[in-house]
């Protein structure tokens, strides 16, 4: 089974999207990526159990002045990554900004997800961490959650990686698949037992119709 | 010199725009020309062989044309653009006086002459004061590059502060020179102030010089970011884009004949582009970007009449594919400097800012295989389209720019008459140099002066109107999802209701009679029954109503 995935990255300039996709689509890192202009465009398959997922990554400029583009990137999107760096509190300030526009724009059925980016800035100095883990689970938890009787708990839609090492970014795009798939079966599931109920209701539907003949 | 007698542009269109390199003659033949054509000061046989294959074929004379081109340094124009003259031989004096050796570095930090005499001054009379100036600069320097250290960084001794801004540095020498230091300041803070352009740049700058030069030295990004800023704080209604620092890139590097020189950039990369700034990305640097977006939409319009199945094919896409190609001259996508060069001969001397579109749609037509073959799917189409000019890898000269200039002679823009009309005023696409006339040159300089800032308030004024148009649809989006909800709530009651009559029905219609405290449920038809034995009782009681059991007895009368 195949299945299409768009996912679009958004943030701030310069925290990293186009490393981190850069590692993932490519697995290379290039110390200064030239900056994105308008938005640039990766695609990935990847298998997982039975399925081919196509993934079509979209990575937006982080200039403001191209924000007014960003809707036509995510509008059609499956999933949301919103970037921030962990050295910067300014860039996960900004990041809010990116959630209250996808809340206001996309309908509920868009997954987000917050990655902190340049784990390894952190890792070489701790010093220079300004956005502790805790704070972004509290975030997720406090603006992601559809209504809590899901047990969601924000952690799992937060992930910090670094684009330079090679951490962590795997395991964002895996968890963003597996969860994709997780969703595609449900639609399945919910299809299959719709057509079931269609058809119970074809025979309740005909009751009233041989009544009221009788009557 | 039976050529000259020749008409120039002939010799200019047949010589050099055969295909395959040009020979090591035609190379030759081609320099003498231009700097024959640069003698003469004749701007159609320049713009000729500026748009002929390999373009002016080397920066210095590049250097030479390109004022030409853009009209700098043509004779008539100078008494016309005398704001602008003036304005350059100031930094020229500046800059001449900044050489020496202490001050090398001024021109990283600020790049104007105020601070240095006043710098100097200080380390005269305090020499601890001196000292930190020029190490303030240093860690400038080395927090652009961030990596290694550079190598005007390890002139000076101590390089503790790292975290000084641009502006805390400024402010030292404000003390003994207050007013030219805060012109300084207040120029570098007003570039564009709701965008924050400086910031912006200085991210730009750090990632610059990806593709070339090799092994760039760290004196370059500073010297760009210098460049960038010193035309962005000249021209304050200008609005940095990202990609513009690609463009300034190409600019400074056709200048820079010694890269590792700690002198500063030539005074003619300041002009350069600012005058391409003003002449030809102005429509870029608005404060927004839908006048850049307004370019874009004939991309598909051209390519559709050019070929009706390309058209087709690309329809669905939103031409913002071409967005980064087109805003940054191609500079973004081309990774050798001489091929970008050549581009950029060509767009110069074309004059015509819907260069960039044309090119763009020949690149389109070019890769028609490409696209046919993934016709079948719809999203590769927009992927193909998106990474074309990164992919390309033919002939720039006869698979783009060729074509383009054919594209653009069968195709003005002006054709397109709706999509012509959305454009302002003061596009650059309606008022581009135009041809060969040299006082039309200067009146599209001194235009695009005049118009850039009615051109600013003009997108201000629109994207105002847009933000308003965005509230209102939000507004009505929500009051339409409160709306829903209604619906839907009274939709559930309606089901609800149906259901209950449906319980009814099965219940062989039930009626609830209250007695009392209790409910009585008894079939309607029951009721019904009663009610009809009620009616004729009634019937027969009036038929013998003197008798108790009148209506017995009328049944058992016969």
């Amino acid at each position: 089974m195949s299945l299409d995935a768009k996912i679009v990255l958004l943030g701030s300039q310069g925290v990293g999207k186009t490393s981190f996709v850069v590692r993932y689509v490519r697995n290379t890192f290039q110390q200064g990526n030239a900056s994105t202009i308008g938005a640039s465009f990766l695609a990935k398959k990847v298998m997982i159990d039975d399925y081919v997922v196509r993934l079509q990554i979209w990575d937006t400029a982080g200039q403001e002045r191209f924000r007014s583009m960003a809707p036509m990137y995510y509008r059609s999107a499956t999933c949301g990554i919103l970037c921030y760096d962990i050295t910067s509190e300014a860039s996960f300030k900004a990041m809010h900004s990116w959630l209250l526009e996808l809340k206001e724009n996309v309908d509920s059925g868009l997954m987000i997800h917050i990655v902190g980016t340049k784990l390894d800035l952190v890792n070489a100095d701790p010093s220079k961490r300004e956005v502790p883990f805790e704070t972004c689970v509290a975030y997720a938890s406090k603006y992601l959650s559809s209504g809590g009787e899901d047990g969601f708990d924000g952690s799992e839609a937060c992930h910090e990686i670094s684009a330079k090492d090679d951490e962590g970014v795997e395991e964002v795009f895996e968890v963003i698949t597996r969860k994709l798939i997780e969703k595609r079966r449900m639609i399945e599931d919910n299809y299959q037992e719709q057509q079931a109920r269609r058809q119970t209701i074809y025979v309740h539907n005909d009751e009233p119709e041989v009544k009221s003949g009788c009557c | 010199m039976s050529w000259i007698e020749m008409n120039p542009t002939d010799v200019g269109n047949s010589i050099f725009t055969e295909k395959g390199p040009l020979s090591a003659t035609k190379h030759n033949f081609k320099i003498s020309s231009i700097e024959t054509a640069y003698r003469l000061n004749d701007l159609e046989l320049l713009q000729t062989l500026a748009k002929s294959r390999k373009g002016l074929v080397n920066n210095e004379l590049r250097r030479k044309v390109w004022p030409v081109l853009l009209g700098l340094s043509s004779p008539d124009v100078s008494v016309v653009s005398s704001k602008l003259d003036i304005a350059a031989t100031d930094l020229d004096k500046e800059r001449q006086d900044n050489v020496r050796p202490v001050d090398k570095l001024d021109i990283y930090g600020h790049g104007r002459g105020g601070i240095d005499s006043e710098k100097d001054s200080a380390a005269d009379g305090d020499s601890e004061k001196g000292d930190n100036q020029p190490d303030d600069r240093s860690t400038e320097t080395v927090s652009i590059q961030d990596e290694a250290q550079s190598p005007t960084a390890s002139q000076f001794p101590s390089e503790g502060v790292s975290s000084l801004s641009l502006d805390s540095q400024l402010k030292s020498p404000l003390e003994s020179d207050s007013e030219l230091v805060s012109q300084v300041i207040s120029s570098y803070s007003l570039a564009c102030p709701e965008c924050k352009d400086k910031d912006q740049v200085k991210l730009d700058v750090d990632r610059s010089f990806v593709f070339y030069p090799q092994d760039p030295p760290k004196e370059l990004a500073v010297k760009l970011l210098n460049v960038i800023c010193t035309v962005l704080a000249d021209n304050p209604d200008l609005c940095y884009y990202q990609g513009y620092h690609d463009i300034a890139q190409v600019i400074l590097l056709v200048h820079e004949t010694d890269l590792y020189s700690h002198t500063p950039p030539d005074p003619q990369v300041y002009k350069i582009l600012e005058a391409i700034s003003l002449q030809m990305l102005r429509d870029f640097m608005t404060p927004g970007l839908s006048p850049a977006l307004l370019h874009l939409d004939f991309i598909p319009l051209i390519v559709t009449l050019e070929d009706a199945y390309l058209g087709e094919l690309i329809r669905n896409n939103p031409p913002y594919y071409a967005l980064s190609a087109v805003l940054t001259l191609f500079s973004h996508h081309v990774h050798s400097l001489e091929e970008i060069s050549v581009v950029f001969d060509y767009i110069i001397a074309s004059q015509n800012m819907a260069m960039p579109i044309y090119m763009y749609i020949a690149l389109i037509i070019s890769q028609k295989a490409v696209l046919k073959k993934a016709a079948s799917d719809p999203d590769n189409i927009h992927s193909i389209l998106s990474t074309i000019a990164d992919d390309f890898d033919g002939d720039l000269f006869d698979q783009v720019l060729k074509p383009a200039s054919k594209l653009a002679e069968k195709y003005p823009l002006s054709n397109f008459k709706e999509q012509h009309g959305k454009l302002s005023e003061y596009s650059v696409l309606k008022a581009t140099l135009r041809d060969d006339n040299s006082s039309e040159t200067v009146f599209a300089r001194e235009h695009s002066k005049s118009v850039l800032h009615l051109q600013a308030e003009e997108c201000k004024e629109q994207m105002k109107l847009e933000k308003q148009r965005q509230e209102v649809e939000a507004e009505e989006r929500r009051r339409a999802a409160e709306k829903n909800k209604i619906v839907k709530k009274s939709k559930a009651s309606t089901r609800a209701n149906k259901s209950a009559s449906t319980s009814a029905l099965l219940l062989g219609r039930m009626m609830v009679i209250p007695v009392g405290h209790r409910k009585l449920i008894i079939p309607r038809s029951l009721l019904g029954l009663s009610i009809c034995i009620g009616v004729i009782g009634v019937i027969a009681s009036g038929y013998k109503y003197d008798t108790q059991f009148s209506w017995f007895k009328f049944f058992t009368r016969s």
